[in-house]
């Protein structure tokens, strides 16, 4: 099956590597040819009946800093409203640090089971997770812009 | 893993199907029956850490439908704060989470119906044995829940968290 996975992505058109120092017994990224966004797939050991599909958006500085400058309620309408989006994409959500108001990374992720996979099973669950990943991404680009740093690093 | 995509499983070949329960078990979740309940199945399901509960219910041993839902009881101090809302703001915070509800695909039962206060909004999906893959299941789970969660986090987004009590979980 993990084979089956590098082959689906591959005909995708993406790049597949392995991280330097995963220690999962499976671990693969994914991205199109030019790069970003990059999703992995993990099975954290041989006895894991499921993969694990994610992406993790870390927020950059700049966006951290226009945050903490906006009001309370501005800044948690634009929260929440990615929260609440991000929940009917039929992921699974994390705000990291847990229960801080500005995060620095948010974590997006999705399990799909081994037993009975089928291609677009997969792909689904690949497209949740990446777009999912990727309106995170937009939202903040949209509401503070690119600023002078290329953001394509970080959010990678 | 020798299991080629495409073989067929020789369960399905007898007309047997496959046991989403597995699926929830897999995951680390704690799965229980409900005490004296009157289905052919009733389980609840819930993470061991504790957090959101879902039920899994099949009605009769014949059915061909599975039932997977989360029922999420409105905190008292919720409902006399939605109460206190003008008219048109409670309106529109309830339609709102009505049509998110509606966009996820899920059936939205709210409890006193035609109440504008509910005491209990129940999401669920049914799903049809025919079929039945692990990652129909996972699907399945993932709409419910993120459905509950949503409800929960309107609520406690737009009024706050009140006292810790065991009401969401």
């Amino acid at each position: 099956m993990e084979n089956k996975i590098k082959e689906w992505l591959t005909s995708l058109g993406m790049k597949v590597w392995t991280p330097d120092g995963a220690k999962e017994y499976f671990h693969v990224s994914a991205s199109p040819p030019q790069g970003a966004p990059v999703v992995d797939v993990v099975r954290p050991t041989n006895m894991t009946p499921f993969y694990i599909v994610g992406m993790g958006i870390a927020v950059h500085q700049a966006h951290q800093d226009t945050l903490r400058k906006m009001s309370t309620s501005s800044r948690k309408a634009f929260i929440d409203e990615i929260k609440y989006y991000l929940m009917e994409m039929e992921v699974d959500v994390a705000f990291l640090p847990p229960g801080q108001e500005i995060p620095q990374l948010i974590n997006v992720s999705k399990v799909v089971y081994q037993d009975g996979l089928r291609a677009n099973d997969f792909l689904d669950a690949f497209y949740s997770v990446r777009n999912a990943g990727t309106y995170v991404i937009m939202r903040f680009l949209d509401a503070f812009g690119a600023g002078e740093n290329r953001p394509s690093t970080m959010y990678g | 893993m020798h299991l080629e995509l495409g073989k067929i499983d020789p369960a399905q070949c007898m007309g047997e199907t496959m046991d989403p329960v597995k699926v929830f078990k897999s995951l680390g979740l704690n799965v229980r029956e409900v005490p004296q309940a009157k289905e052919f199945l009733h389980l609840a399901i819930s993470p061991q850490q504790g957090g959101p509960q879902l039920e899994l219910v099949k009605p009769e041993k014949d059915s061909k439908v599975y039932v997977l839902g989360m029922a999420v009881g409105i905190h008292q101090y919720h409902q006399s704060q939605l109460k206190s809302l003008p008219p048109n703001e409670r309106k529109e915070f309830l339609t709102s989470m009505r049509y998110r509800l509606l966009r996820m695909k899920v059936d939205v039962g709210f409890t006193p119906p035609d109440d504008e206060v509910p005491q209990l909004v129940f999401v669920s999906r049914v799903m049809l044995d025919e079929d039945l893959t692990e990652n129909d299941v996972m699907n399945v789970m993932y709409k419910v829940r993120n459905a509950g969660t949503l409800v929960i986090f309107m609520f406690a987004d737009r009024f706050g968290v009140p006292q810790p009590t065991s009401k969401y979980m």
